[in-house]
């Protein structure tokens, strides 16, 4: 029987090409794009699925003021294990703050990046230790557990273990992010042993270079190289804590013990109020968001939102199949017909429809997968992916889940069509040679719903797709309030900035070079201020963000000082004793004409140092665009210490990779270990941007499969009235209509459906877009050519395609000979 | 007895008149008769065949087969009583077009639960009989009306009925192919003893047959 039926299903899906190609273009590039999704998906969830012990793996977070921490204090750890040991087997605990910097042995240095780690991390997780005792790799002081990749680097065909290694700490991160600032000064840690070596391939959302025994850390504290706390309970930002559950026990039974903990900790202390909670191992790479993460993954709530673009796509190629099934029923009702009177129940043509529409499911799946490799490919090589572990991987269950996936999608495509060809009568369609007629009823109600719904759909992603283009465009146009031009920023690690400049500017080329803590509009931080002055005695305290910066950097950059000076040439070193505001930083501190600031004396800092005002700078945007508003307070000071870039200015003829050799030759001159860092300010400032071209990508992309998924069904659909109404044509032809009326006729059906469709989609692309758009303060507004040149595509699309199969039936003169023979 | 008929009835509203497409109809008819329905376009031959094939329902009146009251009887009963014992042959042919001769022959098997190899051994047994061995893997587009037909009744026969209902089956066949048809009926009336009714204009067709019913505007007269 099935046999039978997937015959006729194929024979079906060759001799209906249009019909076929349609569907299963449709359904399979949508189907690709939620393949994408799956395996997204399926591969966060697969991460750390390596652990043998890993449904018993729980980690505490931290709640506080309605924010949620994936870290702990530090203590709670040995408090929880110690007391609840029916409870709890076992506890690792992971320092949160970062080691890192050159790792070296004998001539090698390498820069590392690494975790302080407790020695139960190996027993609790099941990171392949190639070599050593998983019981004690991290348990002396000064033990370090090299990645096989880092030992590789370092020693090479050399055995590792036993091996002393130096470390000097930078504060290196592990996340792999370039924008986290590390320490302009090296810490010295001393020398450790290499006790171990792991493979830590398997994707796993702890990621390191190496692990260094946290009991290093007390030396350290001695030796005054670290300011780890062991016992600040409110301090939750220390320490992720995993642990081990007892055969048996549930999250459930973890629960009272945390309240009791966090009651017993916090209950006597005023204004603290945190909590603690847990959660699954298997659940970090697909849950909520949480403050200071170990590692960076993509917020769930992305997920949700692809996943809901996906099934837009996929329905709309659903609706594609259920419609084109609806119109071409009018074909099919004889075999129905037949079927039914040789004895078919319902039930029977029901599953050879629903079989056909799987069969159709799964020939997408076929080519679903292909466009998958190409598609995950794009996906992978999106900016964002660079910061995120993303491991994809195939294997059997994913593809049962695919097939799985494409058979329900058969389902949902086929249910209604199967539904509906099933109930026709044996004496109906077999009375009337030329089968049931359509087009009146529920059916036509629904394929014109369903026009409509993807009609709609697909304005609304031209619409936005629009918006964010212009809005990413508008930023890319933004001017900073700097001159980004012929500028290299480059970064100093370590290096001392004024031997350097002092090298570099024996090149003519280069004009000035200045110094600074961070990158204006690359969002660098240097932190915040606090600040004071007479007007803001006795309010609360008013904070400033404050970029370092020396004498040269405001004329370098081309930063316009409204009032005031700069700081002078020679500054002393030791005390600060002026600093330049911005205007916004002047409004802050009470001065509704800026101007008036300057020669004022402020507090600055904890310690309320007074400095004097000696310059006013226009508000230039320092944070990134997409953050910044224009009345952030800014206070620019002189620190020395904290200079960690060289903005180096070049004459616009000179050539930039002329310039590029130049610094570079110096740099290894008074660098041999770290390369040179360096970024071409006006690209780097784009690529800042480079979130907004990503979320571009992917809705570009997606608005245009829905589009294109929606012209095909619309080129069906009237492909098949046009087929259907050839007699009707072929009468008016004869009574003298011309090929205008016929198009007319034709194409004025899905004149009121496209009209229904920008009624709705308008105001609603409108507050869509507008909740996006609320979060920056520079925005584009919202033009109504926008909604014009929207609405413009999808006419031109949308009508291209009807006008294109009307007018070819208009044309056929060889209807009249058909009417004819009938 | 085969079936019988008792004051049948059948009507359609339109423009709040009653229009009866069949009216008091009464008719019986044993195991082994072949019967020839005639009368004028539109006087209810076709409906009548319908009601008798259990395809259409009727308003009124009683309706046999086999023991079974098959105005009493639920859908799915009913399509169960035809399925077993009733065959279609029909003017236009109505194969399935994207099949082939023997997977034409072999659909209505489908759905009667037979086994693949009794399925096979009856489509060999069918082609044997009506000589079409060759054609088996052609498609209906690819014969002729004759052969269509022929098909047609082959495929009607398949499942052993004991009722042939045929609706003008020599309609659009030339004379040569309709004796030929009709002499296939006769034959199977006589040695299969299969009971069939026909719905025919042609005298001459009628003339196989051992009875026939007149019909006029859904009336019996």
């Amino acid at each position: 029987m099935f046999k039978n039926y997937i015959k006729v299903a194929f024979r079906n899906i060759l001799k209906h090409k249009l019909f076929s190609v349609i569907n299963v273009l449709g359904l399979s590039v949508s189907m690709a794009t939620c393949l994408l999704i799956i395996l997204l998906i399926y591969s966060q969830k697969q991460m750390d699925g390596f652990h043998e012990k890993r449904d018993r793996i729980v980690r505490i977070i931290s709640e506080d003021e309605g924010f949620s921490w994936a870290s702990t204090p530090l203590p709670l750890g040995k408090m929880l294990s110690e007391n609840y040991p029916h409870i709890i087997e076992d506890a690792v605990q992971i320092k949160s703050s970062f080691v890192g910097g050159d790792m070296i042995f004998g001539e090698n240095r390498i820069p590392l990046a690494g975790r302080y780690a407790d020695d139960r991390f190996f027993a609790v997780f099941d990171f392949n230790l190639i070599a050593g005792d998983a019981a004690t790799v991290l348990k002396a002081p000064f033990s370090i557990v090299l990645t096989k990749t880092s030992a590789e680097k370092l020693f090479g065909d050399t055995n590792p273990i036993g091996k002393a290694v130096k470390l000097n700490d930078i504060g290196l991160n592990a996340m792999g992010i370039d924008l986290i600032l590390t320490e302009n000064k090296e810490t010295v840690l001393g020398d450790f042993v290499v006790t171990g070596v792991t493979d830590n391939t398997l994707p796993s959302h702890i990621q390191f270079d190496f692990l260094v025994s946290m009991s290093t850390l007390p030396s350290l504290v001695k030796q005054g190289k670290s300011d780890a706390i062991f016992d600040n309970w409110e301090n939750y930002f220390d320490a992720y804590l995993y642990l081990l559950l007892k055969e048996g026990v549930s999250e459930k039974d973890l629960e009272p013990i945390l309240n009791d903990t966090a009651s017993e900790k916090y209950a006597r202390l005023e204004d603290v109020n945190i909590t603690f909670d847990s959660e699954k191992l298997s659940q970090i790479n697909l849950s909520r968001f949480h403050q200071n993460p170990l590692s960076l993954r993509i917020p769930v709530e992305v997920i949700y939102v692809l996943s809901f673009l996906g099934i837009i796509v996929l329905f709309s190629a659903c609706f594609n199949y259920v419609n084109l099934s609806f119109a071409r029923s009018l074909t099919r009702s004889k075999e129905i017909g037949i079927r039914k009177t040789m004895g078919a129940a319902r039930y029977q043509v029901f599953v050879q429809f629903i079989l056909e529409s799987v069969i159709v499911g799964l020939l997408s799946l076929a080519i679903a997968i292909g466009l998958l490799q190409g598609l995950s490919r794009m996906f992978l090589d999106l900016w964002i992916n660079q910061f995120l572990i993303l491991d994809f991987r195939f294997d059997i269950v994913l593809f049962l889940v695919f097939v799985a996936f494409s058979i329900v999608v058969g389902l949902m495509a086929g249910l209604l069509p199967a539904s509906f060809l099933s109930s026709f009568s044996p004496i109906k369609t077999l009375r009337n040679s030329k089968g049931v007629i359509l087009g009146k009823g529920k059916g036509l109600h629904l394929r014109k719903g369903l026009v409509v719904l993807q009609f709609c759909a697909s304005l609304l992603f031209i619409i936005t797709t629009l918006l964010i283009f212009s809005q990413l465009n508008y930023l890319m146009e933004k001017e900073y309030g700097f001159d980004q031009n012929h500028v290299i920023n480059l970064k100093l690690q370590g290096v001392d900035h004024e031997t350097l400049a002092d090298e570099l500017s024996k090149n003519p080329a280069i004009q000035s070079i200045s110094a600074s803590s961070f990158v204006p509009g690359t969002g660098g931080y240097s932190g915040g201020v606090l600040i004071k002055n007479r007007f803001s005695e006795g309010d609360p305290d008013l904070s400033s963000s404050f970029i370092a910066v020396d004498q040269h950097f405001i004329p370098n950059l081309k930063i316009e000082l409204k009032a005031g000076t700069n700081f002078p040439s020679e500054m002393p070193v030791h005390n600060e004793e002026y600093v330049i505001l911005n205007e916004a930083a002047a409004k802050l501190l009470g001065h509704s004409q800026p101007k008036e600031v300057v020669g004022e004396t402020v507090l600055i800092g904890e310690d309320q140092t007074p400095v004097k005002v000696i310059g006013l700078t226009a508000n230039f945007i320092y944070d990134l665009l997409s953050e910044a508003t224009s009345t952030d307070p800014l206070v620019i000071r002189y620190l020395p210490n904290e200079f960690a870039y060289l903005n180096i200015r070049y004459t616009p003829t000179a050539s930039t990779k002329s310039i590029l050799s130049y610094v570079e030759q110096k740099w290894k001159g008074m660098d041999k270990v770290h390369s040179l860092k360096y970024h071409l300010y006006e690209d780097e400032l784009k690529g800042t941007n480079a979130i907004f071209s990503d979320i571009m990508y992917i809705l570009g992309f997606i608005s245009f499969l829905t589009i294109t998924i929606s012209t095909l069904g619309l080129l069906g659909i009237a492909a098949f009235t046009a087929e259907s109404k050839r007699k009707e044509i072929s009468i008016r032809k004869v009574h003298g209509a011309k090929t205008k009326n016929i198009t007319y006729l034709l194409s004025k059906g899905f004149l009121p459906l496209f009209t229904i469709a920008i009624v709705v989609t308008i105001p609603l692309s409108y507050f869509v877009n507008a909740l996006w758009l609320e979060e920056f303060a520079y925005k584009v507004n919202f033009s109504p050519w926008i909604f014009v040149v929207g609405v413009g595509i999808m006419f031109t699309t949308g009508f291209g395609t009807i006008l294109s199969q009307t007018l070819s039936v208009a044309n056929d003169n060889g209807l009249l000979k058909r009417l004819k023979e009938e | 007895m085969l079936l019988e008929l008792k004051n049948i009835f059948k009507w359609v509203n339109s423009g709040g008149q009653r229009i009866f497409l069949l009216k008091d109809i009464n008719l019986s008819i044993e195991e082994g008769e072949f019967i020839s329905v005639m009368g004028p376009s539109g006087s209810g031959k076709s409906t009548l065949l319908n009601v008798i094939g259990m395809l259409d329902t009727f308003d009124e009146g009683e309706y046999h087969f086999l023991d079974e009251s098959v105005h009493t009887l639920k859908e799915k009963y009913r399509s169960n009583l035809y399925k077993e014992y009733i065959g279609f042959v029909f003017q236009s042919y109505h194969l399935l077009d994207d099949l082939t001769v023997y997977e034409n022959l072999e659909m209505p098997l489908l759905y009667k639960k037979y086994k693949g190899a009794e399925r096979k051994a009856m489509v060999a047994d069918m082609l044997d009989r009506f000589n079409i061995v060759g054609k088996k893997d052609l498609f209906p587009a690819q014969l002729s009306g004759g052969q269509q037909q022929l098909v047609g009744v082959a495929r009607a026969l398949i499942g052993k009925p004991k009722l042939i209902l045929a609706d003008e089956p020599t309609g659009n066949l030339n004379s040569q192919q309709s004796e030929e048809i009709m002499g296939l009926f006769k034959k199977l009336n006589e040695e299969d003893k299969v009971t069939i009714i026909q719905v025919t204009h042609s005298e001459k067709n009628a003339a196989y047959g051992s009875r026939i019913i007149n019909l006029l505007d859904g009336r019996r007269i």
